[in-house]
């Protein structure tokens, strides 16, 4: 599989830094990069410590660290807060950076050229002077890596201010769900984050809003309405989360929220609720429950890393869900090999000889009686197929 | 497992372009070069390390195998000398035991400190360039290899006598 990956990739040219020849527009370039991926920002996010990284490689790094590759502080998803100004100054990097390349490299020739033709004695001075400029630049590009960490926040740095407000009022529109929570903080509620989705709620409604899968919007509509009993409530909850699910697959506004989803715990979902979540984002429901999570997982990473660009730079929910389908067929062609077999028998030893002991049991149970043979066919059955499940586990 | 795996074409374009810059760029003091052995494996890469100066291994040059994960640079990559190098901190099968390789969970010494840890900010770079610094000096708090480090605290001469002659063995001279 990567082979042909790396085929495709050797006849395109990745661009990179060290295309310019200047170290100052290889500096300028750099800064523009994302330190995990190497490419220009794509949806840049700042943290609280103001470093900032692309949505959706920040986003699949915290799930493994909590904390920010450059610096180390701790962070959480809650704390990223969208950077249009920078992602406007990629955009505009981008269309120009082709042009400069170009103008760079004629510039260097006509340099180059003209040294050549100048007397001697002086093009031998031009050229040391060169030279030197040239050496220091190397020295200066080797300490560039360093440099490249600090970037980030030192180009964000002087525009702060306004770049805060203008950030503020844009997460208010983006976020309408926001403006409640934040009403109510006014009025004194304590306010503490989901452990889970890191939604800010106020802290009597945490049990609710976690029992009810991090389903802030319902939530808020249910703690603000007069209070009808609990079994009113729950069963608008569950009612409107599923049903309204339901309708809206049908509808356009699944494609077109601007909404983040929040996060969800899966242990408390039955396996219908799963198949209904997904079905509520129009994915697919094949495959099995470990599937369905990690695939509601990473629709929710890419679909929230979506909405951190700019609206006219999103992507639609269509294309979205292309690219969820690359990466489920990558990670399937990854997923059949178990690298260490003796461990993978040992935890799935009690599955493996369960199975055994039910085979067996219902085979033995055949061959001795035959009143109750009615229910064998069935047990064998269900054996069945939790085997040539395991077996799709199993290395081939 | 859930969510480790992001697509191992970020994976690809990152080594490329890291490819890219070490070649165009080269190492500061040509300490080192590091490619694929092969264009059609980009995730296993090959090292050469020039001795540091000063050190008992100064006139010997090193290979190391580097195996990229699929998920790189969310994961660090493996490092082994092949053959191996006698130092307290490579493993005797040559595997290098060193904190900027290591990720939160697995601390087999339990005296790093998370900053010194892998992130997707490091390169390959900046590791190999760190376990030249470790070359000169090791660090006897995480040994990796225990006869080594023992030598090395209590018989320095010694063990700068067994790194010098291993080093002319490999040469041949």
């Amino acid at each position: 599989m990567p082979t042909n990956n790396v085929q495709v990739l050797l006849s395109t040219d990745i661009p990179d830094p060290s295309d310019f020849s200047m170290s100052d527009l290889r500096q300028l370039d750099a800064s523009l990069r994302c330190t995990i991926c190497g490419e220009l920002y794509d949806a840049p996010v700042t943290l609280a410590c103001g470093h900032c990284f692309c949505s959706l490689c920040i986003r699949e790094h915290i799930v493994k660290e909590s904390e920010c590759p450059s610096c180390r502080k701790s962070t959480t998803e809650g704390q990223f807060r969208i950077n249009p100004v920078l992602e406007e100054a990629v955009s505009a990097w981008k269309t120009a950076r082709s042009c400069i390349l170009r103008l760079s490299r004629e510039d260097q020739d006509r340099i180059r050229r003209r040294q050549e033709q100048q007397t001697p004695r002086r093009s031998k001075i031009s050229f040391m002077n060169s030279k030197k400029r040239k050496l220091s630049s190397d020295a200066e590009s080797s300490d560039s890596d360093i440099v490249e960490v600090v970037g980030p926040s030192n180009s964000s740095d002087p525009a702060s201010t306004p770049q805060s407000k203008s950030r503020r009022s844009k997460r208010r529109d983006m976020e309408p769900s926001s403006d409640p929570q934040e009403e109510e903080m006014e009025q004194g509620c304590q306010i503490v984050n989901c452990p889970i989705c890191n939604v800010a709620i106020p802290m009597e409604d945490v049990n609710t809003h976690i029992d009810s899968g991090c389903n802030t919007k319902k939530l808020i509509i249910s703690s603000s309405t007069s209070k009808s009993g609990a079994k009113d409530q729950w069963s608008k909850i569950w009612g409107s989360s599923l049903k309204k699910g339901k309708n809206r697959v049908n509808g356009d506004d699944a494609d077109n929220a601007t909404e983040r989803i929040p996060k969800v715990s899966y242990d408390v979902l039955k396996d219908k609720q799963l198949k209904d979540l997904l079905q509520t984002h129009n994915l697919p429901i094949h495959g099995d429950r470990k599937t369905w999570i990690a695939r509601h997982k990473r629709w929710v990473m890419i679909f929230n890393a979506n909405l951190d660009k700019c609206e006219t730079n999103r992507k639609s929910a269509h294309e979205l869900r292309s690219e969820l389908k690359k990466w489920e067929d990558d990670r399937k062609g990854r997923r059949h090999l178990v690298d260490d077999l003796e461990a993978h028998l040992a935890t799935n030893e009690k599955e493996f000889s369960r199975l055994i002991a039910e085979a067996r049991k219902s085979k033995a149970g055949k061959d001795s009686s035959s009143i109750p043979v009615q229910r064998h066919p069935r047990d064998d059955h269900t054996a069945i197929i939790t085997d040539s499940e395991e077996d799709e586990q199993l290395p081939s | 497992m859930n969510s480790k795996g992001s697509s191992s074409a970020t994976a690809l374009r990152r080594l490329m372009t890291e490819y890219k810059q070490l070649t165009s760029g080269g190492s500061p003091d040509d300490m080192f070069t590091a490619g694929p052995i092969s264009e059609s494996d980009f995730f296993t890469w090959e090292a050469f390390i020039r001795g540091p100066r000063d050190t008992p291994f100064e006139d010997g040059i090193f290979v190391a195998k580097l195996t990229f994960p699929q998920d790189y640079p969310l994961s660090p990559f493996k490092m082994r000398f092949d053959p191996p190098l006698f130092h307290p901190n490579i493993y005797p099968d040559g595997n290098v035991c060193i904190s900027i390789l290591h990720t939160p969970g697995d601390d087999p010494t339990m005296y790093e400190q998370a900053s010194e840890r892998w992130s997707p900010v490091q390169s390959v770079e900046k590791v190999i360039l760190s376990v030249i610094s470790m070359l000169a000096e090791p660090n006897l708090e995480s040994g990796a290899n225990i006869d080594c480090c023992k030598l090395y605290r209590e018989d320095k001469a010694e063990y700068e006598r067994l790194v010098r002659e291993s080093i002319r063995q490999q040469l041949g001279v």
